[in-house]
């Protein structure tokens, strides 16, 4: 790898991390996502990448959602063997309640809450509209605070 | 709402202790590296024992006929490692040291994917060969047998020699690229399959019976590392790997030399063998076209199915995390003696899954 691309990658670390945490389950170390990613990145060819920064986020939250939905299955079937699994309780309530919402929810919220994305950049990372971007987001807060009353 | 979301937001995401960018950068490029790497062994064709061989073969057979073409063919000084001298003697035995290399335009370094060492004694015709695992440990070089080359042949002879003890009077390199067009050349190669077999990774698939290779089939069939056989109404995994498939390369070269013997003076075939083998060929500096023909005479009077085949005895080992075979010091001894005919033989029959002997081709 030449410095070049170290380099690059090295930038986008910190960021790219907490973004990670957001979006991935809470079983989940985010600095594996943030490694996942950027071998795909050097495996890839680092020359070959328009926007790494986009390319980066987009590819955390396919390896997050896959993720979930392999962890799913797999929570279904210890319900069927009725096995508990902790996952989340190490987090204060409204914490945990966010991470319910699927990985996707989760970064539309990050990016537009935390990152200050426009909502157009948050449709091309997630591959829809920016009205669908929008809506995405204020159906993850909709659903967020009935959440919070639920459990009030 | 939105502060309360934003503080649960940044709770999360700054949860758990970071590894580092450094070191996350470090760790993503080992496995991208290693990655890398396993893609290419599955790539690279490990057509060796056959291509090697029977390109070799195939010069070896014509190069009475076409003396030029083998004068044409690159050479590489290695004499500081051969045993020269005795093998000049006629009847002599010798030893050739046949590799088939990956090397490729536009792939960087080389590797030996298959190793074998022929044995030709003119006294009793008779001809055996040594399959070398391409992941035997070598102690004193430190790494695998097949990693060697990457030092040059002079390298790799010495490792071949020091380990196992075996003289090494002449060395070939076949680039793996011609073994298609050889197999295409002599005009495909019958194997037989009591059943259905396949390779999903490479590609191989035969019906039960007698089925005709063409290039493509037959390079798909010596590189196979994942072969199944159909059985009781379902697939069945080769568990041997890698001695299965050097069985089944052995089989296979016991056949390619049946159709190159068969192959007689057609001109046309002779010549795209000869092509075929020659584009790809490295042969050592001192083997002589005196020796090729030398060695094609005596080929020429060898029953292909007289041809014994045996293999280096290795165990599974791991050494710095690596997997590799090491050396089984033990059991080289009777191998070495059965391979050189220095011992009463009982061939070593290797099962060699879907390189059967029913039914008959």
């Amino acid at each position: 790898m030449d410095t070049e691309a170290r380099r690059a990658l090295e930038a986008e670390y910190a960021s790219l991390r907490r973004f990670a945490a957001v979006v991935g389950s809470a079983d989940t170390d985010p600095d594996d996502l943030v490694h996942d990613a950027f071998v795909r990145v050097l495996k890839r060819g680092i020359d070959r990448i328009d926007d790494l920064h986009a390319y980066l986020r987009r590819t955390v939250l396919n390896i997050a959602a896959n993720d979930r939905r392999r962890h799913a299955r797999r929570r279904r079937a210890m319900a069927r063997t009725h096995v508990e699994e902790g996952v989340a309780a190490a987090y204060f309530s409204d914490a945990a309640d966010l991470l319910r919402l699927p990985p996707e929810v989760r970064a539309v919220l990050w990016l537009a809450e935390v990152e200050r994305w426009p909502y157009a950049d948050i449709g091309l990372l997630l591959g829809c509209t920016e009205e669908a971007a929008r809506a995405r987001a204020s159906r993850g807060r909709r659903q967020l605070r009935l959440e919070l009353a639920g459990e009030a | 709402m939105t502060d309360e979301l934003r503080n649960a937001l940044e709770a999360i995401a700054d949860r758990g202790t970071p590894a580092g960018a450094s070191a996350t950068v470090d760790r993503a490029a080992k496995t991208a590296a290693r990655r890398h790497r396993h893609r290419h062994r599955h790539r690279i064709a490990r057509a060796g024992v056959l291509l090697a061989a029977a390109a070799f073969l195939a010069v070896a057979g014509t190069a009475v006929y076409v003396k030029q073409r083998i004068d044409s063919i690159p050479r590489v000084d290695v004499s500081g490692s051969l045993h020269l001298g005795g093998s000049d003697v006629p009847s002599e035995p010798m030893n050739v040291l046949v590799i088939g290399s990956d090397a490729r335009p536009g792939l960087d370094g080389e590797r030996a994917d298959t190793l074998v060492v022929i044995r030709v004694e003119p006294a009793t015709r008779r001809v055996s060969m040594l399959s070398i695992p391409r992941d035997l440990w070598v102690d004193d070089a430190k790494t695998r047998i097949n990693s060697t080359l990457a030092d040059g042949p002079a390298a790799l002879i010495d490792a071949v020699t020091t380990t196992l003890g075996v003289p090494v009077h002449h060395y070939v390199e076949v680039r793996f690229d011609g073994f298609r067009r050889l197999v295409d050349a002599v005009g495909g190669v019958d194997i037989p399959f009591p059943t259905r077999a396949r390779d999903i990774v490479s590609g191989f698939h035969a019906a039960p019976g007698c089925a005709h290779l063409d290039g493509d089939m037959a390079l798909a069939f010596v590189r196979s590392r994942h072969y199944e056989t159909f059985a009781g109404g379902r697939w069945m995994v080769d568990p041997t790997s890698d001695f299965g498939r050097i069985a089944r390369q052995q089989e296979f070269l016991r056949r390619l030399a049946l159709e190159l013997s068969d192959m007689g003076v057609n001109p046309v075939r002779l010549n795209s063998a000869l092509d075929a083998a020659a584009d790809n060929l490295t042969l050592d500096r001192t083997f002589s076209t005196k020796d090729l023909r030398r060695l094609a005479g005596l080929l020429k009077g060898t029953d292909p199915a007289a041809i014994q085949g045996w293999t280096v005895p290795t165990t599974n080992a791991e050494i710095g995390g690596a997997a590799v075979l090491r050396l089984e010091a033990a059991a080289l001894p009777s191998v070495i003696d059965g391979f050189l005919g220095q011992a009463p033989t009982t061939a070593p029959a290797l099962p060699a899954p879907g390189a059967p002997q029913a039914p008959g081709c």
